[in-house]
């Protein structure tokens, strides 16, 4: 490769042209960089909010659950023990009841909730 | 030399300097783009490694119910039928007559007769007819397919291969994450008219800024898989709540079959002397019955949402809990 020695006008001009826009780009990028490290906190934060809100809300229910079925379990011998059919299945249908109502399910209306919020809802009242 | 030119070669030497010192910031920021893009790969396949691990963990938690109920099925309903077979005909019917002034439909018992006769158990003819009202074979069209489908083991143990391949794993092994174009910035830098000592410090700032550029496009990456990480992290511990709807179910049927196998052994000490006009002994049959009815009610119950197999019904879940983390919406 052969290299000119002598600098025309045009030259340096294109050079000084070339660096300042590395200079300003070089800038932008920066900041740029700035911005996406704090949108990444920023998300990360909000998902392990929304996360701690979820997983408290599953724990509360399951420990509910836990205390409800407890009790329920309690009515269900004394039924047995005495002999009280109608008591028993009474009890038992709310033994079913509560298994069946998962603290799963209400994730899906939250979900739904959430996402009809977040569209553009004309509300009428 | 000419004295003038002196203080032009100081600024040559200057420009040289200041390039090659902007070139080498070029190529270290290059460097730091390759290292973000690493440490965040390496980041997102330690949390999809810990996904697999949580997945794995439920899947022993649903063996351990499908097992469960299979001995509830093979064990306890089967002590049931036992019983009524060895009652007489009229005995059965009366009894069988009965089940409905405590709460306990002709439909139900069938439910678990289905139950029953899907895990691999045997009715004799006269019964399935007491039982059912109808032939045998016509009791399997009345199963319910979530968890009795689940409970046959295919579904279940298919869990695991199903859910690697299904699109659970799309969204939560970061599939769409794009691994190409990171630290790859170094373009080509043109002399040709330049001369050397502004080429130098052109050619520095050039590499300075493919660096910057490279950096940011690694910090967008690094960005990308921080945000796919704390969803991982959140369908961890979503996973492991699902292992605690797994426990809760296993801890009511094994509290049910406790109580179901002492109202059998009760029922089963009155031996041949069962009579179905008698108020304890129709209790002690409607007692075992609604406890059977009970557990065959909570095995057909989906675990964590409505319809669909299992795997379809985690899958739900999880992409229920994945809008809910999601940022805002649009």
């Amino acid at each position: 490769m052969t290299l000119k020695t002598e600098l025309s006008l045009k030259d340096v001009l294109t050079g000084i042209q070339v660096v300042a826009d590395c200079v300003r780009d070089i800038q932008k990028e920066r900041t740029e960089q700035t911005r996406l490290r704090e949108q990444s906190r920023v998300d990360v934060e909000h998902i392990h909010a929304m996360r701690d809100v979820l997983m408290d809300y599953l724990d509360r229910s399951f420990d509910e659950r836990r205390e409800n079925f407890r009790q329920l379990f309690e009515r269900l011998d004394g039924a047995i023990a005495s002999d009280n059919v109608g008591m028993a299945a009474a009890v038992l249908e709310s033994v079913v009841k509560l298994a069946d109502a998962s603290p799963f399910k209400a994730l899906r209306d939250v979900a739904a909730t959430r996402a009809a919020l977040g569209k553009e809802t004309e509300w009428k009242f | 030399m000419p004295l003038p030119l002196i203080p032009a070669a100081f600024l040559l030497a200057g420009l040289i300097g200041y390039g090659a010192k902007k070139g080498y910031d070029g190529i270290d920021s290059m460097k730091d783009a390759k290292d973000i893009g690493e440490e965040a790969e390496a980041r997102h396949q330690d949390a999809v490694r810990r996904l697999d691990g949580a997945r794995g963990v439920l899947q022993q938690q649903l063996d351990a119910l499908s097992a469960r109920r299979d001995g509830i099925i093979t064990t306890t309903f089967r002590r049931l039928f036992d019983f009524l077979e060895q009652l007489s005909q009229k005995a059965r019917l009366e009894a069988l007559e009965r089940l409905g002034t405590v709460g306990v439909s002709r439909e139900e018992v069938r439910l678990f007769a289905a139950q029953y006769l899907e895990a691999g158990g045997t009715l004799s003819g006269s019964v399935a007819a007491a039982v059912t009202g109808a032939g045998a074979s016509a009791l399997t069209t009345g199963l319910v397919t979530t968890f009795a489908t689940a409970g046959t083991g295919a579904a279940m143990s298919g869990l695991s291969g199903a859910a690697a391949n299904s699109a659970l794993l799309a969204w939560l092994g970061g599939g769409s994450l794009a691994s190409g174009g990171l630290g790859v910035a170094g373009g080509t830098v043109v002399l040709g008219g330049i001369a050397v000592a502004p080429a130098v410090a052109v050619v520095g700032f050039v590499l300075a800024h493919q660096g910057e550029k490279a950096k940011t496009k690694a910090i967008a990456y690094a960005e990308e898989v921080d945000a796919q990480v704390a969803s991982i992290d959140a369908a961890i511990a979503l996973l492991a709540r699902a292992c605690t709807r797994v426990e809760e179910l296993s801890g009511v049927l094994g509290a049910l079959d406790e109580r179901a196998g002492r109202a059998l052994d009760a029922l089963w000490a009155l031996g041949g002397r069962f009579d179905a006009e008698d108020d304890v002994h129709l209790a002690r049959f409607a007692t075992a019955m609604q406890l059977v009815k009970a557990q065959s009610e909570l095995m057909r119950m989906p675990l964590f949402a409505d319809g669909g197999d299992l795997n379809t019904q985690l899958e739900t879940l999880l992409e229920q809990s994945r809008g809910l983390l999601q940022r805002g919406t649009s």
